[in-house]
């Protein structure tokens, strides 16, 4: 009865062993997975704020950056600091209340006749910066 | 006594699926890290050439607005009224530019992005030869 009773004490000891075991490496491997994915998702991010703050720069250069015709060619905003356009978590335009993802064109001097600067920057929802371009264009 | 000889293989069959469980999720786990490490550089080399290529760009309008204004350096030569730079992009790529200028007209003849490397092609094919 004693020997039985201990035996199944050992099994039982064995497959908590098992599950702790089991537990601990699942904790360290499902980890690994949102880390992964996390990190994903914010290379993805910077990819397509690349890829819009590269929109905006050559528009901002063709159009000698005026908000204007920047806001014409891309369907942007017009507004005091230059041409804006927003873009929700998919990255799809929309409207500035359903914003997540804002990019922004200004014009900007230099020291140098002739030369003007272009910057685009672009802007989460916590208004932290993503990504940034300067570039520059020949003013007549 | 019986009961506990039934439970070894029990034991036995649960230590096996919990390895191959563990098993199975570490080596996905190393899967999702390693493809997550390359897509991280890929990422990084992609965002790093689009701000490499316009730092060259501006750099490039730079020179072109020097040439305007009337001051060229000895990155810049000049033939027959073209002026010829290049602007490095990153250790592969230069932006080359040509420039033709007439009194305060000028024109851009050449605005292009192109490899620095030297291509070593494969000439050698291995071809039947009979016996």
């Amino acid at each position: 009865m004693n020997t039985s009773h201990n035996r199944s004490f050992l099994v039982l000891m064995v497959l908590a062993v098992m599950l702790l075991f089991f537990a601990l490496s699942s904790a360290v491997c499902v980890q690994a997975f949102v880390r992964s994915y996390k990190q994903s998702e914010e290379n993805s991010r910077r990819d397509s704020a690349a890829f819009a703050a590269q929109s905006m720069a050559e528009a901002g250069k063709a159009a000698k950056g005026e908000s204007k015709k920047v806001s014409d060619m891309l369907s942007a905003e017009e507004t005091q600091n230059g041409a804006v356009l927003y873009y929700d978590k998919n990255w799809a335009k929309t409207t500035a209340e359903n914003a997540v993802y804002t990019v922004c064109g200004s014009k900007g001097k230099t020291d140098t006749k002739h030369l003007a600067s272009y910057n685009v920057s672009v802007k989460d929802r916590e208004n932290n910066v993503i990504f940034e371009l300067d570039t520059a264009f020949q003013e007549d | 006594m019986g009961r506990s000889f039934k439970s070894i293989p029990v034991i036995a069959a649960c230590m096996l699926t919990v390895i191959f469980a563990v098993l199975c999720l570490t080596v996905f786990a190393m899967l999702t890290l390693s493809t997550q490490k390359a897509d991280q550089r890929l990422s990084d080399a992609s965002a790093q050439a689009v701000k490499n290529y316009y730092a060259a760009d501006s750099k490039a309008e730079k020179v072109l607005s020097d040439i305007r204004n009337g001051i060229t350096d000895e990155s810049v030569t000049e033939k027959n009224g073209v002026y010829s730079y290049a602007c490095q992009i990153d250790d592969t790529q230069s932006l080359e530019v040509e420039i033709s200028k007439n009194g305060d007209k000028y024109e851009i003849l050449k605005w292009q992005a192109v490899s620095t490397t030297q291509w070593n092609a494969d000439q050698t094919l291995n071809v039947y030869k009979g016996k």
